[in-house]
């Protein structure tokens, strides 16, 4: 197992009267009983951006949660102004001005993801397609069956979601990303048929999607997000040490 | 002004390509280059009992907007088990400490930070650097 220490040295000679010195060292280990070394990194990496848009460094859904992950942050700017506005979720933790530096612990607490299903009925014929999330699956079986098989099939292809099946005649398709706000379903009732879900079909086939898990509990994920504070170019270094 | 200096040390061996990585920073007020000049001191806690909710860092008490530094460590003896769960606002988890864990954390006086002690008899020690 990897040995990482981390230190921490916090040194003044005249914030305060007596001066302050403090030195602290961690050996970086797993959580629980074990007790045992992390042992995996993303490594040391740098983000630039060009403008004031939020973006996530690190999304909860791709680690294991409750664990004893540990982030570090640096603003690389030299301008005393500049600065990244560091968030977990919605809530702003605080501001990394230039030169400043972050280490801290992460429990990458996952969220609720999204899911719906499509249930496929009546007679689907050969040509038939059900196109979402940029995907298009044309069937060339003439069953519902084969539908459902062949949407399956192209789980790989669609971006923001995994589609599995749920029965012979029914597709779940569940978020890749519990935060994935720009691809919710704007759908209110069971049964509703959707823009976000276009069927073509020959016959009387018809392709109904009912809602398992609504959009609104979505937001939940404990992303490590991140608002530089101008549009010119800015660098965040950033890293992660984790346990699987 | 006061100078304070904090230095992040990352060392090992072991990763291809690994070795020590330092880091240093002097703590300066928002967007200036006038350092910090105030601090609440090391404060140094102990908990008999498991407890929710401990105020580290209570946002109502400091300005906002500002370049405010927070540091906790988990100092109880190690106990494998005994971690210190640290919370935003209401009650966003952060993460864990775990015995002898540390974090330094920037603080801009809008979000409460608290922890919650998950055993019996932990230590936990915190300061936090701020401009008033």
């Amino acid at each position: 197992m990897a040995t990482v220490s981390a230190s921490l040295a916090l040194s003044s000679a005249d914030l305060t009267s007596n001066g302050l010195v403090l030195n602290t060292t961690t050996n970086l280990k797993k959580a629980g009983l074990a007790r045992t070394n992390l042992d995996n990194t993303t490594g040391i990496a740098r983000k630039s951006t060009t403008s004031v848009d939020q973006y996530t460094a690190f999304y909860a859904d791709e680690y294991t949660a409750d664990k004893a992950h540990k982030v570090y942050l640096k603003n690389t700017s030299n301008v005393a102004s500049e600065f990244f506005t560091v968030a977990i979720d919605e809530e702003v933790m605080g501001r990394l001005y230039a030169g400043d530096f972050a280490f801290f612990p992460w429990s990458a607490t996952d969220g609720v993801k999204q899911s719906f299903t499509l249930t496929l009925d009546l007679t689907w014929a050969t040509g038939d397609k059900v196109v979402f999330d940029g995907v298009t699956v044309t069937t060339a079986t003439a069953t519902t069956t084969a539908m459902v098989d062949d949407i399956v099939a192209q789980a790989d292809q669609y971006p923001n979601w995994i589609p599995t099946e749920a029965s012979e005649h029914v597709v779940l398709f569940t978020a890749r990303s519990s935060n994935n706000l720009e691809n919710m379903l704007e759908i209110e009732s069971t049964g509703a048929t959707t823009a976000s879900v276009v069927s073509t079909t020959a016959g009387n086939g018809t392709a109904l999607i009912a809602v398992v898990q609504e959009p609104e509990a979505n937001s939940t994920a404990n992303d490590i997000k991140i608002t530089p504070s101008v549009a010119t170019t800015m660098t965040l270094e950033h890293a992660l040490l984790y346990e699987l | 002004m006061p100078t304070t200096t904090a230095t992040l040390t990352l060392n090992t061996s072991e990763f291809s390509g690994g070795g020590a990585i330092s880091k240093s920073t002097t703590l300066k007020k928002a967007g200036t280059a006038t350092g910090i000049d105030q601090f609440t001191g090391i404060s140094r806690v102990y908990q008999a009992t498991v407890a929710a909710d401990l105020s580290v860092v209570a946002a109502g008490s400091y300005a906002d907007a500002q370049a405010g530094k927070v540091y906790i460590k988990n100092s109880t003896p190690d106990t494998n088990t005994a971690y210190l769960l640290v919370e935003m606002a209401s009650n966003v988890i952060l993460g864990r400490l775990y015995p002898g864990d540390w974090m330094f954390l920037p603080t801009d006086g809008t979000t409460d930070i608290k922890v919650s002690t998950s055993a019996a008899n932990m230590y936990y020690e915190f300061g936090v650097f701020h401009e008033g």
